[in-house]
């Protein structure tokens, strides 16, 4: 039986609380003045004989009658599987779409979603039928509308609870528009089934942190028969606070700083203003001495260094001060800043705008990151690998007398780097072979210029050029070079060739050293090389090759992927301390190394270990949930689950209404109060008259 | 006055049982129907004259002097007190001693705090008490005797020195009609006080309901009885607080302090009974080491059961001192 108005069950009451203050509860009647108490003691209340029931029947039959009088106002009636609306209520298409990215890690914000979703699965009718999907940097299938196989209403619950149980929340960055919209695509060519079509409906289970990429959702329409609805997520707090770091260099300790640069943003609906950034251990204690405090006004943010400590490279940076602690670590590598020095050897006159020095002073200006030093007038002959103030690379352009050949041979064997600019074949013949087997080739006189073809993209020095929209060297025209071209047998590695076939820039590996060399110079009376885009990416190349000028350290961010260049081998230490190989081409091990997690990653290939750092996206440390509005401008039909549970309601209200109108039981009710304060009326007057004939004896 | 003296003397053979009549055939007045009249001497005179109504004319006539012993004659004593008839049995002189007919001192100390103020019989304890003091004052002003009052709560109020002479009974009824008042019963001042004021020795009624501490009260007494004073404690009681038959339970108030006490007479009744009767108890033994006579009277009975006690603590405090006083008298055969 059920009630359409259960409020009147309070009249219940009525009955129940005189009757219990009655018995329990029986209040002295009136004050007794006595003489003293000096004899008396405080009684605890008990039952007396006058607060017993003395009549049960007619206290029966009137609490009967007020109970039934109550039920009848509640308007009872019987359920029937036949409900009038009951076939109205149209049957559903809905997936769940739960957001896994990284600002679903706070505090019993997933716990919700879980709920949340949960509650929608079970609260799921027999004939609608329920997809879920989760996302962060794009959409996850966990069971999708046509599973395979037809299970029943039951099975396909307990799958659905399967896959949210292996749930969790990533480290990822909310891709919300990319996702939405591929999910109502997918929803959109669902096929129509039942008469009246089955609505389509998104469950949108998500903290909506403002953060989220709706990029997604721009420039596409959304399909009108799909609905959204949001399951937001209550979130406790919005007071947060974050470290951005911008840029894939990540920090850099500024020349005359003592630490790198942090700037802090808290978020505008934050409590609170004060922080603290320390640079900290594995165990996340300060390292002393590196603590800063940050005041930051909410929605401001404030940049200051935050001081290295002297004998230690940490990687990880911590604010402390908000109450959401999911974003407050940050890992960073390569603080330092790098110096590297380059000798020139050639014509010295930095001011003039058609030498090369002046170009090459040029390709390498100094940064927080890095400083390269130029320096100018120096001889081969101090040369020692290892000892202090050594080059990195030393760019040759003029001829050598005898002692400083054998001594630079002697260097670039021992591992030192030599960039040979050999605009005059006099440079070659005093290198005497140190610039690998070459031999003069035939000059064509007839053509004006020369240009790049046969680039070796996969050298490093073209390397940063390998991409469609960098790779035209077709611009680049060369007037004078030295024709050369590799010896039969054991010549160098050709990186770059002229269009006569004539070699341009090749590799030489003499002993353990490097010796890129050019068969022209980039000044512009030889070449519009050093005029180029191509010449600073190209330079820095070969400057990378150089012994212990390595690559720094990067910045990126979680879900960023890493491609080992064609024909290396990485392997990899992940931030939880497992290994893994990741090899480029197809095969085990190959193919791109996702960064799913935060920390440092330490690459090793063979040649070179360096390491990279992940961080969660600065985006998802803007938690302020956004508007509903927000998503409404860009076209998504959103409708509230509210809205809809009570248009559901409603329906079944009136389905109860028309079973209750149909039943009528209140009027049976009533006939039985009637019966009753009938009977009650008989047995009390026959009470009341067996009392007066007693009193009537007594007198 | 005779007629007085032919009261004690047959009250002296009388069970001092309180409540129970004595022998003389007496018509009690209710004391709901006495206390109804507002002149509280025209009570006192009530009271007395029909506890004198009931009493039979005695054919013995007595002297205004009372005899009491004999002592051997001494050189200088008056030969006109000489027994010359036990000369002449016994050939020695003998000088007949008689008692002196003094008038009484007595002390008329009032209790008027608050909880003499309860009474569950129409009429208060201390309705009940003005009237038998009324009534003591009255049959003591008959008999020219001297009557003091002094009234208290918990300090001492009124004093009116004893004396005999026209108007100080009207004062003295005038200041037993004084209100009640104070917050508890405090006898221990007012003992003191009737310690302080009084140089000739004399009998002090006290009439209380004595419901407070004991603690002071012996040694209080005590004071008075080196003073000697008599002592006729009238503890004055409800029936409700003797036997305190109530139904249902009740808040029960404090009329003295205003305290409140959720009490169920039915759980409670044996308890209270026999704090009480402890607390009679340790009064009864105080009144007994002191030398006092204590009567309890519950103010459902007759108030001329004030003057029954007053007449047999009389009777029995000079019958002591008679038999203390006789001497020889088997050998003397004088008293035979």
């Amino acid at each position: 039986m059920s009630f359409l108005a259960w409020a009147f069950a309070f009249g219940a009451t009525a009955v129940a609380l005189p009757v219990l203050f009655h018995l329990i509860r029986p209040a002295p009647r009136g004050r007794t003045p006595f003489g003293s108490l000096m004899f008396l003691r405080q009684s605890p209340p008990r039952i007396t004989r006058r607060s017993r029931i003395d009549n049960w029947l007619l206290l029966l039959i009137r609490g009967l009658v007020i109970v039934l009088v109550t039920v009848a106002f509640m308007r009872p009636f019987f359920r029937s599987t036949s409900g009038i609306f009951r076939n109205a209520i149209p049957e559903r298409q809905v997936a769940i779409l739960v957001d896994t990215s990284a600002s679903m890690q706070r505090d019993k914000v997933w716990q919700e979603a879980m709920r949340r979703a949960r509650r929608a699965v079970d609260r799921a009718k027999p004939g609608d039928r329920i997809a879920l999907y989760a996302f962060s940097e794009q959409l996850e299938a966990l069971v999708p509308f046509d599973s395979g196989g037809v299970d029943s209403p039951a099975e396909r619950t307990a799958r659905l609870h399967d896959a949210l149980d292996g749930l969790q929340p990533g480290f990822l960055d909310t891709r919300l528009g990319d996702s939405l919209m591929s999910l109502a695509r997918i929803m959109a060519e669902l096929p129509v089934e039942g008469a009246a079509g089955s609505a389509r409906t998104i469950l949108l289970v998500s903290d909506l942190q403002n953060g989220a990429n709706l990029t997604g959702l721009q420039g596409e329409d959304w399909p009108a028969e799909v609905q959204v609805e949001l399951a937001e997520v209550a979130v406790a707090t919005c007071d947060n606070a974050a470290i951005r770091i911008t840029g894939q260099r990540g920090l850099t300790v500024p020349p005359g700083s003592s630490g790198p640069p942090v700037t802090v943003v808290n978020d505008a609906h934050s409590e609170s203003e004060l922080f603290r950034v320390a640079w900290v251990d594995d165990g996340n204690q300060p390292l002393p001495g590196t603590e800063v405090e940050f005041y930051v006004p909410p929605g401001t943010s404030r940049t200051l260094p935050v001081p290295l400590p002297a004998d230690s490279h940490p990687q990880r940076l911590l604010l402390r001060g908000d109450r959401t602690a999911f974003d407050n670590l940050r890992h960073v590598t390569g603080i330092r800043q790098q110096q590297l020095r380059i000798d020139w050897l050639g014509e010295e006159r930095p001011a003039d705008p058609r030498s090369p020095l002046f170009f090459l002073r040029k390709v390498f200006p100094d940064s927080a990151g890095r400083v390269v030093t130029i320096r100018t007038g120096v001889s081969p002959r101090d040369y020692r690998l290892g000892s202090e103030g050594m080059p990195h690379l030393v760019v040759l352009n003029r001829p050598l007398d005898p002692d400083e050949q054998v001594a630079l041979a002697r260097w670039v064997e021992q591992g030192g780097s030599l960039l040979a600019v050999i605009s005059d074949p006099a440079i070659l013949d005093s290198l005497d072979g140190l610039a690998g087997a070459v031999e003069p080739a035939a000059a064509d006189a007839a053509e004006d210029y020369l240009m790049l073809s046969g680039i070796d993209f996969s050298h490093p020095v073209f390397a940063p050029l390998a991409g469609p929209l960098y790779n035209d060297f077709s611009r680049i025209r060369f007037w004078k070079t030295v024709p050369l071209q590799p010896a039969a047998d054991q010549g160098p590695r050709p990186v770059a060739s002229f269009d006569n076939g004539n070699l341009a820039i090749w590799e030489h590996r003499p002993g353990q050293g490097t010796v890129i060399a050019m068969a022209s110079g980039w000044d512009p009376d030889s070449s519009q090389l050093a005029l180029s885009s191509r010449f600073l990416p190209m330079m820095w190349g070969v400057l990378q090759m150089s012994r212990g000028a390595e690559t720094p350290a990067e910045q990126y961010a979680t879900g960023d992927r890493l491609e080992p260049p064609p024909g290396t081998r990485w392997q990899v230490t992940l931030p939880d301390g497992n290994r893994r190989t990741v090899q480029s081409g197809e095969g085990e091990g190959s193919g791109i190394l996702t960064l799913d997690l935060p920390g440092c990653y330490r690459l090793d290939d063979g040649e070179r270990v360096w390491q990279v750092a992940a961080n969660m996206a600065f985006d998802e440390s803007l938690t302020t949930p956004m508007t509903r509005e927000q998503l409404e401008s860009l076209g998504v039909l959103t409708g509230s689950a509210a809205r809809e549970e009570k248009q559901q309601r409603d329906l079944e209200k009136m389905s109860e209404i028309q079973m209750e109108a149909r039943q009528r039981v209140w009027k049976w009710l009533i006939l039985a109060v009637l019966m009753l304060l009938i009977v009650e009326s008989v047995l009390a007057a026959r009470r009341s008259q067996a009392g007066r004939q007693v009193e009537g004896t007594a007198s | 006055m005779v007629r007085i003296r032919r009261i004690w003397n047959e009250l002296a053979g009388q069970p001092a049982q309180p409540g129970v009549p004595t022998g003389h055939s007496r018509v009690a007045v209710d004391p709901a129907t006495l206390i109804r009249l507002r002149n509280l001497e025209l009570r006192a005179r009530t009271v007395v004259e029909g506890f004198m109504a009931g009493i039979h004319r005695s054919p013995w006539h007595g002297f205004s002097v009372e005899f009491t012993d004999y002592r051997e004659y001494s050189p200088g004593d008056d030969i006109r007190y000489v027994d010359w008839k036990l000369f002449a049995r016994q050939d020695r002189y003998y000088i007949k001693r008689f008692e002196d007919e003094t008038n009484l001192r007595c002390y008329l100390v009032a209790d008027l705090s608050r909880s003499m103020e309860f009474g569950s019989t129409g009429y208060s304890k201390a309705d009940y008490a003005r009237t038998a003091l009324a009534t003591l004052a009255y049959f003591l002003s008959l008999q020219h005797d001297a009557a003091g009052l002094l009234t208290f709560d918990e300090q001492v109020g009124e004093y009116l020195p004893p004396r005999f002479r026209p108007g100080h009974l009207r004062r003295l009824m005038v200041g037993l009609e004084r209100a009640t008042s104070g917050r508890r019963t405090n006898v221990a001042p007012c003992l003191q006080q009737v310690a302080r004021l009084t140089r000739r020795r004399g009998m002090v009624v006290l009439v209380s309901d004595l419901l407070a501490d004991l603690d002071d009260l012996g040694r209080n007494l005590g004071y008075l009885r080196s003073q000697g004073h008599e002592i006729l404690i009238l503890r004055i009681l409800d029936p409700r607080e003797i036997d305190f038959q109530y139904g249902d339970a009740s808040v029960f108030e404090d009329l003295e302090s205003g305290r409140e006490l959720f009490v169920d007479p039915g759980t409670i009744r044996r308890d209270y009974l026999d704090r009480f009767a402890g607390h009679a108890r340790q009064l009864e033994e105080i009144c007994r080491d002191q030398g006092a006579r204590l009567a309890t009277l519950s103010t459902g009975q007759p108030l001329d059961q004030v003057l029954v006690e007053f007449v047999r603590n009389r009777r029995r405090l000079t019958g002591q001192r008679t038999r203390r006083r006789t001497v020889r008298p088997s050998a003397t055969g004088a008293t035979a």
